[in-house]
């Protein structure tokens, strides 16, 4: 299987906010790369909505042109659940809030990298919050899933932005 | 309307904004700093640098240790806190200030204008855990009842200004 890159909505709105979207593209046609359908109402339907309109039409560029997929997170692996019921537990902790304000959805990117982990795939998970990392990190290794590399979000933007430069 | 809004949040903390706000916050971040990484990291004129640290250090937010030949800058963990009829209540800490100032940021400016102060002044509160690492931007969003995009876009023109903050190494030109 082909190495896959997840894609969190935090990186989509960071490249758009830098102007880096195209470098973004080029980054994200390197693997197949998918992202679950919360992704894209976050970043093209909720941005058009408080009148992000231009950068929900960019982005959603990125799903036009086929760079990035939207894929559906398959919960009816009981290992794939328990990894996102431990993350979802982990961050209620961190936050001091109860479980079900972390909902099941907000953790779809990490059931799309666990699936494709399990399935024997190289995966590469970007996003940019530290509690999901810290937690994602513990839980994986209590799985004993293997293969997911959780990409240093800030270095990537700098990556992308230094290649825009070049250009 | 939020030009106006926003000067109500100067007046309230005036060091919490500008070049003495990213001072406080890079000292915080960096635990410890002397004058000069302060001027080379941020780029801010050495006589600017003396002067702004000096205000800090007359009110307390900020200390120096001299350590031999060098001074060593320190910001020690502070919470100032506000309760106004118009902000409502409002904490304001050395990790949370790049929040706080980001009310002059596109994104800032937006929020207050769309959402009011009340809730800008709870996001600042939650970026203090954000930062901390314990909620996710997902979270703040559900709380303060906006959506995730206005929260990421919040916190990406925070590390615009803000870059050591987050982990991010320099400056960018942005998109409005």
């Amino acid at each position: 299987m082909p190495p896959i890159t997840v894609v969190d909505s935090s990186l989509m709105i960071e490249a758009d906010r830098r102007g880096v979207l195209d470098e973004l593209e080029i980054y994200l046609r390197e693997n197949i790369s998918v992202s679950p359908p919360k992704v894209f109402e976050e970043t093209v339907t909720e941005a058009r909505k408080v009148g992000y309109v231009d950068s929900a039409n960019r982005i959603e560029g990125l799903f036009n042109t086929g760079a990035l997929r939207v894929v559906e997170p398959d919960y009816s692996d009981h290992k794939i659940s328990r990894i996102v019921d431990g993350v979802r537990e982990c961050i209620a902790r961190k936050s001091c809030k109860p479980i079900h304000m972390v909902e099941r959805t907000d953790l779809d990117i990490v059931a799309l990298a666990a699936g494709y982990a399990k399935a024997g795939a190289k995966v590469i998970l970007i996003f940019r919050d530290k509690a999901l990392r810290e937690c994602l990190e513990l839980e994986l290794a209590r799985q004993k899933i293997f293969g997911v590399t959780v990409v240093d979000f800030a270095r990537l933007v700098d990556e992308l932005t230094s290649r825009s430069r070049r250009r | 309307m939020a030009i106006e809004k926003t000067e109500a949040l100067d007046k309230l903390f005036p060091l919490f904004h500008g070049q003495s706000a990213r001072i406080l916050a890079y000292v915080a971040v960096k635990g410890e700093a002397t004058p000069e990484e302060i001027r080379g990291d941020l780029g801010i004129p050495r006589s600017t640098v003396y002067k702004l640290l000096s205000e800090l250090f007359a009110v307390g937010l900020a200390s120096k240790e001299r350590r031999g030949k060098v001074e060593v800058v320190k910001v020690p963990d502070f919470v100032v806190f506000a309760d106004t009829a118009a902000i409502g209540e409002l904490r304001v800490t050395p990790w949370n200030i790049p929040a706080f100032d980001a009310a002059h940021l596109p994104a800032g400016k937006m929020f207050i204008e769309r959402h009011g102060l009340g809730k800008f002044a709870r996001f600042v509160e939650l970026y203090d855990s954000y930062i901390k690492g314990n909620t996710t931007a997902r979270l703040m969003a559900r709380e303060l009842e906006v959506t995730r995009y206005e929260v990421e876009i919040l916190l990406s023109d925070i590390g615009s200004m803000y870059p050591w903050a987050m982990g991010l190494a320099a400056h960018h030109g942005r998109r409005q």
